[in-house]
């Protein structure tokens, strides 16, 4: 059965004003809009003050607030996957920010204009010509990643010290062997690009250099990024783009539109509509957020790579929207139009969630950081170390340990404290905050890679928040806004009554 | 066997052994919660519920407190942590120093430590839960008067029950039977405390005189 293009809103008046957005809540999406459009007007005076910083500011704030929308996305796919009953209640709400997504595809704009600088790789591919260029053609290519160690080689380490690591836990040693020198190759800007750390190598006398050869790491640079060409081709680029909004659109779209037409008709057939869609829809689903987190947050850095980086951003997502969710129904269920649909019950659960998907986004952040630290592979540790040179990024790395898992880890592990609502509610936001600065973490260091200078003056950290509520502004208000036209609990589905009356045994 | 024959039996063990607990039967999962809620209100702690399959509220209706179980389950869990730590640390930084992969042999050498540390911390946590759920229940425990009635088998099919102990403070055999007889069971017995486990005919008593 295809959606009808009737406004089921509109017809379903006759159902009583229960769990309606009501009230002072009705105007929530005119507080959002005029905080998105205050963001906005920032980000724009942001943009004229310094456009780099405000590209990246925005793709920060875009990123945090897609993962939330994408992470209630994965909660409706989950409940629908285990056909789930505790959760009619909430379900819906997770529904409406899943559906927020089309949101954000407008938001992405700026991301388009801007993303010759803020992916390099893209220059890269827009050159054509990989096969036959010359050389030099594309040098901008690797020019933009200087390693973060090469600026900092210590002349202080010996020759021969190189297994005896001096700075802290990350080795600052390249560690590879001069490469036979390719004819014809760039000879090496003076100054930069030398010594990649390479024990005992000053700046100015590095072996490759004194012998009239090229930097065999720009050589490799060279060759990684020819053969990443092809991806980072610019229709195809922009493709997956399109490709990633079509899929996470419909998904949001369909589910959204079986759970708002059950409230009509009462079919228990769309429960099973929405069951049977689901499993495939959890592929699709996985597989566009790698490729999105893939695309758009480890291609600032395209020379770095890291295979579970898909599923760190998928864990960051899921564990702040279970953290929303459980904020915005706390708000609505004490300022009405949820009281008495979700319970202390409902809560237990979410906070379960909430819990397994902390100590899951824990343990995929380790688990990049801990291979990548034992096996020092100087192509992998890059990513770490322009996150562990240069201030602010070392303080904000232990925050996100810190503030980011061990307190709400300590703040949620009990089932009284799940069940103690202004407990779970203050590890909620703690999540929700730290999740903003663990994006702002992965995007922001890319501003000056691998160089000290990121500015936190507060004027440039203005253009960041404005970009944050700008996006969170916006797509807030296009939430709440369809809130108002639809029940905010799926009155349809065949299992409310379980829901509502559901308790942990 | 008759159930008239039951509770002659049951009121001729009560004379030669003290009563262990007072078994109320009842047909459904409401009743035998209504009188949960009843034996809550009315003080008593040592009673419970046997029911064929979890009945959802009934913890409340029990009064029970949450469990106790993190409590033991958690210090013993950070024990294991620092246990793992102090281990490596002093087997890879002081008592034979080595500089594997290039990874100092110091406490910067942390992230190679955690997952022994996150190891050794489930491990003992696993330990703790289960041994801990054994004390907490007083397990082992290989055998209860409650079996000692014939019909208690019921419980693990259509019947529910709750038993009041002895043990409670509040117990008094005619009191406590007074107030169950008021939540109309479908079945009340005294069930002693004999120690001959489900004898069926007598033929265990007898022998063992």
């Amino acid at each position: 059965m295809s959606a009808s293009n009737q406004d089921f809103a509109e017809t379903e008046m006759e159902d009583k004003n229960r769990w309606r957005l009501t009230g002072s809540w009705a105007g929530a999406w005119k507080i959002f809009l005029g905080v998105g459009v205050l963001g906005l007007v920032g980000a724009v005076f942001g943009y004229m003050h310094d456009p780099r910083r405000f590209a990246f500011a925005w793709l920060f704030a875009f990123i945090t607030v897609l993962t939330l929308a994408l992470g209630a996305l994965f909660f409706v796919l989950t409940q629908h996957l285990t056909s789930a009953g505790w959760s009619v209640t909430v379900r819906r709400t997770a529904e409406f920010f899943a559906v927020g997504i089309l949101a954000m595809i407008p938001l992405f704009l700026p991301v388009v204009l801007a993303m010759h600088d803020l992916f390099p790789a893209l220059s890269h591919g827009s050159h054509g010509n990989a096969e036959h260029g010359a050389v030099e053609e594309h040098h901008s290519a690797f020019e933009i990643i200087p390693p973060a160690y090469a600026q900092e080689s210590s002349p202080a380490t010996p020759p021969g010290a190189a297994g005896r690591v001096e700075r802290g836990a990350l080795p600052g040693t390249h560690g590879v062997p001069g490469m036979p020198g390719v004819p014809g190759a760039p000879g090496m800007a003076p100054g930069r690009g030398g010594p990649h750390g390479l024990p005992g190598a000053g700046t100015a006398q590095a072996p490759w250099a004194r012998a009239g050869l090229p930097d065999p790491h720009e050589i490799e640079h060279h060759e990684v990024m020819e053969k990443k060409a092809g991806y980072f081709k610019l229709p195809f680029f922009f493709g997956r783009a399109v490709a990633y909004f079509i899929i996470w659109g419909f998904l949001a779209w369909r589910l959204f539109k079986n759970s708002t037409s059950q409230d009509i008709t009462k079919d228990p057939k769309f429960t099973l509509k929405s069951q049977a869609f689901a499993p495939g829809a959890t592929f699709l689903f996985a597989l566009s957020l790698t490729f999105a987190g893939f695309d758009w947050i480890m291609a600032l850095e395209p020379m770095w790579f890291s295979t579970i980086f898909g599923v760190y951003i998928f864990a960051g997502a899921v564990v702040s929207s279970y953290a929303m969710l459980i904020l915005v129904t706390l708000a609505l269920r004490s300022g009405g139009p949820l009281a008495g649909a979700v319970t202390v019950e409902h809560y237990h659960d979410l906070g379960k969630l909430l819990f397994g998907f902390l100590i899951f986004w824990a343990y995929i952040g380790f688990s990049q950081f801990m291979l990548i630290w034992y096996a020092a592979l100087p192509e992998e540790t890059t990513f770490f170390h322009n996150r562990w040179d240069h201030a602010p990024w070392p303080r904000l790395g232990m925050m996100l340990v810190l503030v980011g898992f061990v307190v709400p880890f300590l703040l949620t592990i009990s089932r009284t404290f799940k069940r103690n609502l202004g407990r779970l509610e203050i590890g909620a936001i703690v999540i929700l905050i730290m999740h903003a600065v663990d994006i702002y973490w992965l995007v922001m260091p890319n501003v000056h890679l691998g160089q000290a200078g990121f500015s936190t003056n507060l004027p440039d950290l203005l253009i960041d928040i404005a970009c944050l509520l700008a996006v969170g502004g916006i797509y807030g208000a296009f939430v709440f806004g369809i809130m108002r036209k639809y029940s905010l609990v799926p009155v349809g589905d065949p299992r409310l009554q379980r829901s509502l009356h559901f308790q942990n045994a | 066997m008759s159930d008239t024959h039951d509770a002659q039996k049951s009121e001729a063990k009560k004379d030669d052994a003290a009563p262990a607990l007072l078994l109320a039967e009842f047909e459904t999962p409401g009743d035998c919660m209504h009188a949960a809620e009843k034996l809550r209100d009315a003080g008593y702690t040592q009673f419970d519920t046997h029911t064929p399959f979890p009945v959802h509220g009934m913890d409340q209706a029990m009064g029970l407190p949450d469990s106790k179980l993190g409590l033991i389950v958690f210090p013993i869990g950070i024990t294991g942590t620092t246990l793992a730590f102090l281990m490596m640390h002093w087997m890879n930084n002081i008592d034979y120093p080595i500089i594997i992969g290039g990874k100092p042999a110091s406490v910067a050498s942390i992230p190679s430590m955690i997952p022994i540390m996150f190891e050794l911390t489930v491990l003992l946590s696993a330990f703790a839960t289960v041994l801990g759920m054994f004390g907490l229940n007083r397990l082992p425990r290989h055998h209860h008067p409650v079996f000692n009635s014939e019909r208690f088998a019921n419980f693990s099919n259509d019947k529910f029950f709750v038993s009041v102990e002895a043990t409670d403070p509040k117990f008094n055999v005619e009191k406590t039977k007074m107030l169950l007889e008021g939540l109309h069971p479908t079945s009340l017995e005294v069930v002693a405390d004999d120690n001959e486990g489900g004898d069926f005919d007598g033929h265990a008593e007898g022998s063992h005189a």
